[in-house]
């Protein structure tokens, strides 16, 4: 066996150190910018698209380049950026993309597309839409010294907030699905020019991804606990007080949640009517309230937070039916229970799907009350 | 056999020769004693035990005056000196003679000479602590450079009639014993055969180590990998007879091969039967990881750092930029650059003595180091892996395998350095291919996996229980296959119940 | 020892599960989801049991083909010279040969495609496609033994791999989307079978392998066990594609299989598809070197050409063809001559020769 090796060896040194020659893929990583948040606006009909980039130079402090450029498409901010740095630059550890109103508002289906069919681009990119430019947004994180910053707190609020989970792919899985529609987190500034997570922003993808509607942290909340078994969600609960002696509102923390849906649709004719029931049970802790969930206090209170949470919920479920939206994914919910559902049929019925929501929530108790 | 030196017929012819070298000396008895006799002793002094010698001496010559010496049997009767041979066979002589042995013989019968033993022991050494292969627990026995020696410590360990030691002489020049040993109710006698015949068939001036023979009867000379296990303790040797394998000693050699040995056999360490199996199988585990760490690590930077970026997960990428931020060089000669220093500094360490070694382990190793980064001409973060792939590299209880984990990994890097990832995993592919077209006496180099025994696996990758593994190995097709028979398997019983 | 082989060359009877699982798991495996989803949407998992079924039939059709044989002539090559007749015969070995090979170019380019596009996109993959064919070339000429190693690494290292990113996976999927089931009509499960039978096309070199077999009466159950492996992975990553991926997006990408695992992220690395890619080199190596190895075989027995030269005819048809297809495009039109091809041996050459051997099963005795 030997001797039949021993000829090949010259060959696979000569093979070797051809092809070491021919190869010139190299992306060292330090002789490349990587692109880690990038923006997009509108800027007088062409796309204004701004990076962040990690530079990594000195030890401790990461300092954040902000780089910005203009186009008239949105596709080739690479080779423009380029012009612009000594390093070339890459994207595949891209984490975070953030939309500017203006640009969310045209259409967000052709760049989604775009960066379903880019292999450089992780899964697990975070998109979101900035309350104004994104730019202005990707600025103001700089003294954070974190290229992503933004992505963090996307996922810190999903993770121990109201936030729903979302990311590229569960992002695309809402786009090319005909039962559902696309939601991005919202993000703004705040006054003191800080960047702040404020809601969902709604999208209807049957007409190519079109923003609907911004809501805030409550709704992305009654999102979230229809969407996934929600955990760590906040609400401010509106307490009716006769004395007028406490704050008008205590909190209330979620500590675990699970929805259930209930097909209840029957057929009219041919045609079916749509309705669904919801059933939602949770554990949730309460602060700010007096002694009161003793006894039959302690039942009445949960009664009225059944009644709060399950009126906010059928609300929130109306207004998604009556803007022809579905987050939720009412549509693929039924697909599944109805045979010969079809998407178009399902939404021309939508506004008038029938909902029923019951809460059933159980108050723990917290801290070292007795 | 084929010799440069010219035959030597007769006795006489021999002697004539010997006495060509200043040590070899002849002293005539007939002066010396006061019984009658015509015997000479012919000898190398440099060969023979002195006091030995000279208590030959002082017994015949307090041999009475009456008594007749005259002929070699009588004479050899006052000898107190065990195993003494009368032979008449000049090749005999001639090979006893340059062993260490005295020869008795008088110019008239030349057809009858005495072969008497007095091979001096001198510079051996006397320790047989285990130097190489070192173990916590367990016993410390090791073998040195004496074949008798050797082999009287695997007798009394194998306390059996059926340890048989078959003796080939090897070496135009060096006339090497070199003792063949394997358990009759365990190796398969077509191991034994194939071994002897590989070895009778050696055509070789000196051989100075089992190593060397090792190469010479293995089936491939063009394989990193080592075929035959080297080892110099006794327990191991004694546990491959056991198994049925064939262990095969020279002379002058502290160490044994045993064979058909596998590629895992390499991983197994004695301690893991002195330790109990959970630990034992844990040990080994780490062992195997430390190898695959150790010949994968620095290469996976280099591809990582060439071409992966995208897979840095976003915690570590701070840090692996900064410590790459001024390095001059490419990936490739950077981690080059640092894996020849760890060469170095192993080969320097190796060939100094032994506190010397550590000296210059500490100053290669942190203050060229330190040096190298401060200088920026590495990162640290290859420093901290290229020293924990060396370190992983030494995991391996035969060192053997290390070095040949150690050459590996260098067209693995290469490999990295042109194709990344893929580059890697086609590096470890050729490997595969290479060990599964391997054999070791003819039989498969990576059994039990391929060819797949999954019998055999419960002593491979991990070590069971002393219940589970009490039968041979049967890809070595052994005589008999139980080794001993376990202790009934526990009924299962209830809580608190007998 | 009953095989025709001698024992040095020939391997034990369970290394037929990973030779067979080989040449059923092949290079489609990263992307049969994909193709299947376009006519059979949701229900596409239900192909693939059906398609496994049908294989599994023809494994019983291919042992009862080879049991009619004397036993020192239960190959392909003698099989066709002894049912066709010589020159027949020789020219349906001949075809198969080639057919082989062009399956060994179909997975290998395969491979070219998706290094090109999901980790080299900018520089050209021939060199590595060379090195690629010289480990090849190293692997079959340690014959049929080397062969079945690489074999049986490549199933083992996909199979460490592959179970723990699916369940680190499974909190991200939509079980809903399988519901409701069967709401394809047949014609369209059908289709999508065929379709899904293109992953099977290399099943025939069994009865090339065969005589390499010890003690064959035990081989006949590790080669099911192979099928049900297969079927068992395949019916696995159709069943995560379809509860994964939504339908629309399913129709949007190409290897479904890689896609999964982008979104994985763990401490010391993310993006798993990279990793996947780098271990699946093992598997296609070594469906590339049993396509071969199956050719030469047979060229040997048909030709008596020496395996060594054919097998560096072979290499240099290989690489000629790699510069034909340059794009995607003619990389697809080969893949689609030979996925047509491959529909005849599965429906009809197989069945075929069962047939025949139906009808001479007295003749064994005869002789």
């Amino acid at each position: 066996m030997g001797c039949r090796v021993n000829y090949k060896v010259p060959l696979l040194i000569s093979a070797l150190s051809l092809l070491l020659a021919s190869c010139g893929n190299e992306q060292v990583i330090d002789q490349i910018e990587l692109v880690q948040t990038a923006g997009y606006d509108m800027d007088d009909q062409k796309v204004l698209t701004s990076i962040l980039i990690g530079d990594y130079s000195e030890k401790e402090k990461t300092r954040v380049k902000l780089l910005t450029t203009t186009s008239n498409n949105s596709y080739d901010m690479i080779p423009l950026l380029n012009f612009k740095t000594n390093n070339p630059i890459e994207y595949g550890q891209m984490r975070m993309m953030v939309f500017g109103e203006d640009y969310a508002q045209r259409n967000i289906g052709p760049i989604l597309k775009f960066l379903g069919q880019d292999v450089s681009i992780s899964g697990n990119l975070q998109l979101a839409v900035a309350n104004n430019k994104a730019a202005e947004l990707l600025a103001a994180t700089i003294p954070a010294h974190d290229p992503l910053f933004l992505m963090d707190m996307i996922l810190q609020n999903s993770d121990k907030a109201n936030l729903p989970h979302s990311d590229l792919q569960s992002i695309l899985y809402n786009f090319y699905d005909e039962g559902r529609d696309v939601f991005l987190p919202h993000l703004s500034l705040d006054k003191d020019k800080n960047a702040l997570s404020d809601g969902i922003v709604l999208f209807k993808d049957g007409s190519g991804g079109k923003l609907v509607q911004h809501k805030g942290n409550k709704e992305a909340l009654w999102l979230k606990m229809l969407l996934e078994n929600g955990k760590n969600g906040t609400l401010e609960l509106p307490m009716e007080d006769v004395n007028n002696k406490r704050e008008p509102f205590a909190f209330m923390q979620i500590v675990t949640s699970k929805a259930s849906f209930k097909n209840k649709t029957t057929m009219i004719g041919t045609q079916p009517s749509y309705a669904v029931d919801v059933k939602l049970t949770a554990k949730v802790v309460l602060k700010g309230i007096p002694d009161q969930n003793s006894g039959a206090d302690g039942t009445l209170l949960q009664t009225k937070l059944e009644k709060y949470i399950s009126d906010e919920l059928e609300q929130f479920i109306r207004f998604c039916c009556k803007a022809g939206i579905d987050p939720v994914g009412f549509g693929s919910f039924f697909r599944g229970k109805v045979r010969g559902w079809s998407a178009s049929e399902f939404y021309a019925a939508y506004p008038s799907m029938k909902s029923n929501v019951t809460a059933n929530v159980q108050i723990l108790k917290s801290g070292t009350q007795k | 056999m084929q010799s440069s030196q010219h035959e030597l017929t007769t006795i006489d012819e021999f002697l004539a020769a010997c006495r060509q070298s200043s040590d070899f000396i002849t002293i005539d008895l007939s002066f010396m004693l006061t019984a009658p006799t015509t015997f000479k002793l012919s000898y190398y002094k440099t060969l023979v035990d002195k006091a030995k010698l000279s208590h030959i001496i002082k017994s015949l010559q307090e041999v009475e005056p009456s008594a007749s010496l005259t002929r070699i049997e009588e004479l050899v009767a006052h000898i107190p000196i065990d195993g003494i041979q009368l032979t008449d066979e000049v090749e005999t002589i001639q090979s006893g003679v340059l062993k260490g042995f005295l020869l008795v013989h008088n110019d008239k019968e030349l057809h009858l000479n005495a072969l008497v033993p007095l091979i001096s022991k001198n510079g051996l050494r006397t320790s047989n602590e285990t130097e190489e292969e070192f173990s916590v627990v367990g016993p410390k026995v090791g073998f040195v450079e004496d074949v008798d020696y050797n082999l009287q410590l695997v007798r009394l360990q194998l306390n059996s009639p059926d340890l048989i030691i078959k003796e080939i002489t090897v070496g135009t020049l060096s006339k090497t014993r070199v003792s063949l040993l394997y358990l009759k109710e365990a190796a398969n006698q077509e191991n034994v055969a194939k071994i002897e015949k590989r070895i009778k068939s050696l055509n070789f001036d000196v051989i100075f180590d089992t190593t060397q023979l090792d190469q010479l009867i293995a089936d491939n000379s063009f394989t990193p990998f080592p075929l035959f296990i080297t080892t110099e303790r006794r327990d191991r040797v004694v546990y491959s007879l056991i198994l049925g394998q064939v262990a095969v000693v020279c002379d002058g050699s502290p160490y044994f091969i045993t064979g058909p040995s596998n590629l895992f056999d390499f991983f197994v360490s004695p301690e893991d039967y002195y330790t109990p199996w959970l630990l034992g199988s844990f040990f080994r585990a780490i062992r195997i990881f430390g190898v695959v760490f150790s010949m994968l690590a620095s290469a996976m930077y280099v591809a990582i750092i060439t071409f992966h970026y995208d897979i840095i997960p976003k915690e570590l990428l701070g840090r692996l930029v900064y410590s790459r931020q001024s390095v001059p060089f490419p990936p490739l000669v950077e981690a080059l650059f640092l894996e020849i220093t760890v060469e170095f500094l192993r080969e320097a360490g190796a060939r100094l003595p032994s506190r010397i070694g550590q000296t210059l382990g500490i100053v290669g190793g942190i203050i060229l180091g330190q040096a190298a980064v401060e200088a920026s001409l590495t990162s640290n973060v290859l420093i901290i892996i290229v020293s924990l792939s060396a370190l992983a590299s030494f995991v391996t209880p035969i060192y053997k395998m290390s070095n040949a984990i150690r050459f590996l990994r260098f067209p693995i890097i290469f490999l990295a350095a042109i194709w990344g990832s893929l580059g890697i995993a086609l590096g470890v592919t050729i490997i595969i291919i290479h060990l599964s077209q391997l054999r070791s006496l003819g039989y498969p180099y990576t059994v039990p996996f391929f060819p797949l025994r999954t019998k055999d696996l419960k002593d491979s990758l991990v070590r069971s229980s002393y219940s589970k593994i009490n039968s041979r190995p049967s890809f070595l097709k052994p005589a008999t296959t139980i080794r001993y028979v376990p202790k009934k398997a526990k009924v299962k019983r209830d809580f608190d119940e007998e | 020892m009953n095989g025709v082989v001698s024992d040095k060359f020939s391997v034990s009877p369970m290394h037929l599960l990973f030779v067979m699982y080989v040449s059923l798991v092949s290079s489609g495996t990263m992307s049969f989801q994909h193709d299947i989803a376009f006519s059979a949407g949701h229900d596409a998992w239900i192909s693939v049991i059906i398609a496994t079924l049908y294989i599994a039939l023809l494994v019983w059709m291919m042992f009862f083909i080879l049991n009619r044989q004397k036993q020192e002539q239960a190959y392909l090559v003698s099989i066709n010279n002894r049912y066709f007749g010589k020159t027949l015969g020789t020219a349906v070995n001949l075809i198969l040969i080639l057919y082989l090979v062009i399956g060994s170019f179909v997975a290998f380019r395969n491979y070219l495609q998706i290094i090109h596009v999901w980790v080299f996109p900018h520089s050209t993959t021939w060199p590595i496609g060379l090195f690629i064919l010289l480990i090849v070339y190293y692997a079959i000429s340690g014959g049929f033994q080397s062969v079945t190693g690489l074999c049986l690494w490549g199933t083992i290292s996909i199979f460490i791999f592959i179970i723990p990113q699916l369940i680190t996976v499974a909190t991200r999927l939509h079980l809903d989307n399988i519901l409701p089931v069967f709401n394809h009509p047949i014609a369209e499960i059908a289709t999508s079978s065929k379709q899904m039978t293109h992953e099977f096309t290399r099943c025939e070199i069994l009865l090339i392998a065969y005589p390499f077999i010890r003690e064959q009466k035990k081989a006949k159950r590790w080669a099911y066990w192979a099928v049900l492996v297969c079927g068992l992975l395949y019916l696995l990553l159709s069943m995560y594609a379809i509860v994964y991926f939504s339908q629309g997006q399913l129709e949007q990408i190409s290897w479904p299989t890689l896609s999964l695992f982008s979104t994985l992220d763990y401490p010391l690395m993310q993006r798993m598809e990279t990793l996947l890619i780098t271990i699946w080199i093992v598997k296609i190596l070594a469906i590339i070197s049993l396509g071969l190895w199956a050719a030469c075989h047979s060229m040997k027995l048909t030709t008596k050409t020496k395996q060594r030269t054919s097998l560096k005819i072979f290499m240099g048809v290989i690489v000629i063809l790699l510069y034909f297809t340059k794009n995607e495009e003619q990389a697809q039109m080969v893949t689609n001559l030979y996925s047509s091809v491959g529909e005849y041996v599965l429906f009809l050459y197989i069945p075929l020769l069962f047939a025949i051997s139906l009808f001479m099963k007295k003749r064994l005795k005869e002789e």
